[in-house]
């Protein structure tokens, strides 16, 4: 039986990078002792699949990890088990079953909804400078990778601008951007993009609000 | 103090080692206790994590109600860098306390090329330095570990040193600290030097000899013991142990239950410090370790057991004890492992038995490359024992071996060192594309072993020997790696030091030396030219042959092994005799004796395992 989570990640652990929490989390799934399915071979591990990785210092209300238990059990169970299990900061919001059968949830994932909170600029600086990238044929950004730098263009990546709010001094925007396997860009690589126009930017908080699937068309972006 | 870090969190490598909040934490409100404890590691948060000593104290001195235990590890650069520039003082993990806030600060002292980072920590705390430039407020500065065998090196920077184990007189320290609040520093340090096991360095006069040795270590006044005596735990079983661990957010060296199934080791290595000073052997009982395990295995979500000790093959009953584990944890999918096994075919098997699945690497650790050379150590392995290690090793799957040396070994000539290879392109020939990987080490001498007279080897000279393996070595199969030379002659000089060493250290720690062990920090030259601009050289610490008669640094430092038996296996050594396990051959009269409750060690019962 397959389990859909959603996990929340909160202040308490924002400093903690993919890795730190896909560790984590397999400690606390194996506190449990919730009847995992375990991978064949040599070193068996409990079978469990992370949605992808957002940043150290990022927070979170919707991160996707699908686990398989060798027996059924209520997905509210799994949730109470868990979080008993899991640090402060760490939270299961929700468990559902995923039918039998069924493409996992993981891989159609597509999209991600963020809230990044920023100060310097006034919010409608900001929104003006956020518009504009939406207007840009490229939205040309420079990334550190192992073998140097290298610039990749996140403009098939943005998505949509939901609103630009001004919120004790800082400019709070919600923003969609691609995001799964298939590429995408994260968002402080859009914050990047608004400092050539804005230098004085400077991030406060970034959060995943929450993820989509696309379904059809690539305008169109269900909520699941 | 969150909004400060979020300004520098973000810009350092791994900054989930300086948040706190893992599972397994305890908060604690200090308004609701009487006495705050920082146990402090001075290394990185993912060595120190894996510390069973700092696990252990935490777990002992959380336990007391009036009591808060709190972590502090080494900022690494980066870290140290932001928080200078942006004044944050070093801060506890679990409230973000600053350690100038607490009662007492603890150090684990483990390693020699860890205590430029003491320093460190301290000034990145606002807490003085030097001890004597403390004041009534400032914490206690307190240290233990294997190191405090010899404090003097670090005498200059802590109030007061544990010597032993530190389950029980931890718990005199908290009480005196708590009995002594507002009573002012001397006074504390008085009632501290009087608690059996503790050595407050301040309250003893060292004097020298014009040639620079020492000539006495005499205390002050009437109230502070002559010589200082290691505690012991006595009985395993009733001693404060977790039974829950805290998770380190980021990995660390060691991702496993510590399961510390024994202490002490009798075997009378001649090179092996923890061989003597942990002595007598003692063990927990079966049916403890086996509580043990089970919740921690719950508590933590490890998937493996590793069953720790200085010689766990040499526990009473291992078989059964190995048996009954394996049965116990195969279905929850916990393995076990051992740390290190004797190079013999039924410790191989039984490593077998251990690890039926995963075949990682097999250690074993012959320590010299001829018999001379071992018999000289007294280490009891011989070339068949190892040949049929191996040969075991291969029959049960093994296909990667990893074999540990050491040279500059006291009497080594050139024909010891050249049976390194010799003995480890053997080794090789034994399995058909068996890969042998070999782990050459320096001998650097400790206080407290038969070798404290001896000198360690110059850096030119262990150059040399590993020179002469490298042109030796040519089997495809076996290859080669060891220490730096200069790290093991710091590590000889920092000791077996005296107290003056420690303008050394200071001035080491001013020039920028820190992460010592780290070979991306090292700076050999600056601590070269810290311990000249002290008056001092290196060669009189590492390299002079001390006479037997000579005061000793740590000379008031009883580590319950006589220095009549001490200098009997030194003089064995020289003519290559052994000396047997007392186990097997009887009582080898290392003195142990004079500090047992009881008039001789069979009073510690050993445990035989039947499941």
């Amino acid at each position: 039986m397959r389990v859909l989570l959603k996990l929340r990640k909160g202040e308490e652990v924002k400093y903690l990078s993919h890795l730190d929490m896909v560790r984590a989390f397999e400690f606390a799934l194996r506190r449990s002792e919730l009847p995992m399915a375990f991978s064949e071979g040599f070193n068996p591990r409990p079978k469990m699949a992370f949605c992808s990785a957002i940043g150290v210092g990022v927070l979170s209300d919707d991160e996707r990890i699908m686990i398989t238990l060798s027996q059924p059990l209520a997905p509210e169970c799994v949730k109470d088990r868990l979080n008993g299990e899991l640090p402060p900061g760490m939270e299961i919001a929700a468990a559902e079953e995923v039918p039998e059968g069924a493409k996992s949830p993981l891989a159609t994932l597509a999209a991600s909804e963020y809230s990044i909170t920023v100060g310097g600029p006034s919010a409608g600086e900001v929104e003006e400078a956020a518009l504009k990238l939406f207007e840009e044929p490229q939205v040309r950004v420079t990334r550190t990778r192992k073998d140097g730098l290298k610039e990749v263009d996140i403009r098939p990546h943005l998505l949509k601008l939901s609103k630009v709010e001004s919120e004790g001094g800082y400019a709070v925007l919600t923003v969609c951007l691609a995001s799964g396997s298939s590429g995408g860009a994260r968002p402080q690589d859009f914050v990047e993009a608004l400092k050539k126009s804005l230098p004085n930017l400077a991030v406060k908080k970034i959060k995943r609000l929450k993820q989509y699937s696309f379904s059809g068309q690539k305008s169109c972006i269900q909520p699941d | 103090m969150q909004e400060l870090l979020d300004n520098i969190l973000p810009c350092v490598l791994k900054p989930a080692r300086y948040t706190g909040g893992e599972f397994g934490a305890v908060v604690k409100d200090h308004s609701s206790v009487e006495v705050t404890f920082a146990l402090a590691f001075p290394d990185s948060y993912e060595i120190g994590m894996s510390n069973l000593g700092l696990r252990i104290l935490y777990h002992v001195l959380n336990s007391r109600k009036d009591t808060a235990a709190e972590r502090v590890f080494a900022p690494w650069t980066d870290m140290e860098e932001e928080m200078r520039n942006h004044n944050i003082p070093l801060y506890s993990l679990e409230t973000r306390t600053p350690l100038k806030s607490f009662n007492i600060l603890g150090f684990s002292l483990g390693y020699e090329l860890s205590y430029t980072n003491v320093l460190n920590m301290l000034d990145l705390s606002g807490i003085p330095v030097l001890s004597s430039d403390r004041e009534d407020e400032s914490p206690l500065v307190i240290a233990g570990g294997c190191c405090t065998m010899n404090p003097e090196p670090m005498a200059d920077f802590i109030d007061a040193f544990v010597i032993g184990e530190g389950e029980d007189v931890v718990h005199q320290i908290v009480d005196a600290v708590k009995a002594h609040k507002g009573s002012g520093r001397s006074a504390l340090l008085y009632a501290l030097a009087g608690i059996p096991g503790v050595y407050v360095p301040s309250l003893y006069n060292v004097t020298c000899n014009p040639d620079g040795t020492v000539e006495s270590i005499l205390p002050k006044d009437e109230r502070v013991p002559g010589t200082v005596t290691k505690r012991v735990v006595w009985d395993m079983d009733s001693a404060g142990y977790p039974e829950r661990l805290v998770m380190p957010f980021v990995e660390t060296v060691h991702e496993r239950v510590p399961l510390e199934v024994m202490r002490g080791c009798s075997r009378g290595c001649r090179f092996c410090q923890a061989g003597m000073v942990y002595r007598p052997v003692r063990h927990r009982s079966c049916e403890k370790l086996t509580t043990l395990a089970d919740r921690l295995c719950a508590n933590s979500g490890y998937d493996e057991i590793s069953l720790i000790s200085l010689s766990t093959a040499d526990y009473p009953g291992i078989e059964g004890l190995v048996g009954k584990f394996v049965e116990r944890y195969k279905n929850r999918r916990i393995g076990l492992s051992l740390p290190s096994i004797r190079a013999d075919a039924p410790c191989v098997e039984l490593a077998d038995q251990i690890q039926k699945v995963r075949k990682s690497g097999l250690t074993l650790a012959p320590e010299a490359g001829t018999q001379r050379m071992r018999n000289v150590i007294d280490k009891n392995v011989t070339e068949e024992n190892l040949f049929e290690a191996v040969q075991a090793a291969v029959r049960c799957g093994w296909r990667r071996i990893k074999l540990y040396y050491m040279i500059g070994l006291p009497t080594e000539t050139d024909e010891d060192v050249a049976g390194i290879a010799k003995l480890s392109t053997e080794v090789a020939k034994i399995g058909r594309g068996l890969a042998v990987g070999v782990s050459v080490s320096s001998f650097v001498p400790k206080p407290h072993t038969p070798f404290e007279w001896r000198p360690q080897d110059s850096v030119e000279e262990i150059e040399r020997k590993q020179n002469l393996l490298k042109n030796l070595q040519r089997s495809r199969n076996v290859s080669l790696s060891w220490h730096d030379a200069r790290t093991s002659r710091l590590e000889g000089v920092l000791s077996r030091g005296d107290r003056r060493l420690g303008r050394a250290i200071y001035a080491a720690w001013k020039r920028g030396c820190r992460f010592d062990a780290w070979s991306e920090h090292f700076r050999y030259d600056s601590w070269m030219e810290s311990i000249r601009e002290a008056g001092l050289t290196p060669e009189f610490y590492a390299n002079r042959r001390r006479d037997y008669g000579e005061t000793l640094p740590w000379d008031h430092i009883n580590s319950g092994i006589a220095k009549e038996f001490l200098i009997r296996e030194d003089k064995k050594a020289e003519e290559g005799a052994v000396t047997p396990d007392c186990r097997l051959g009887g009582c080898t009269g290392c003195g142990i004796k004079s500090i047992l409750p009881k008039d001789s060690c069979k009073g510690v019962p050993g445990i035989a395992c039947t499941s």
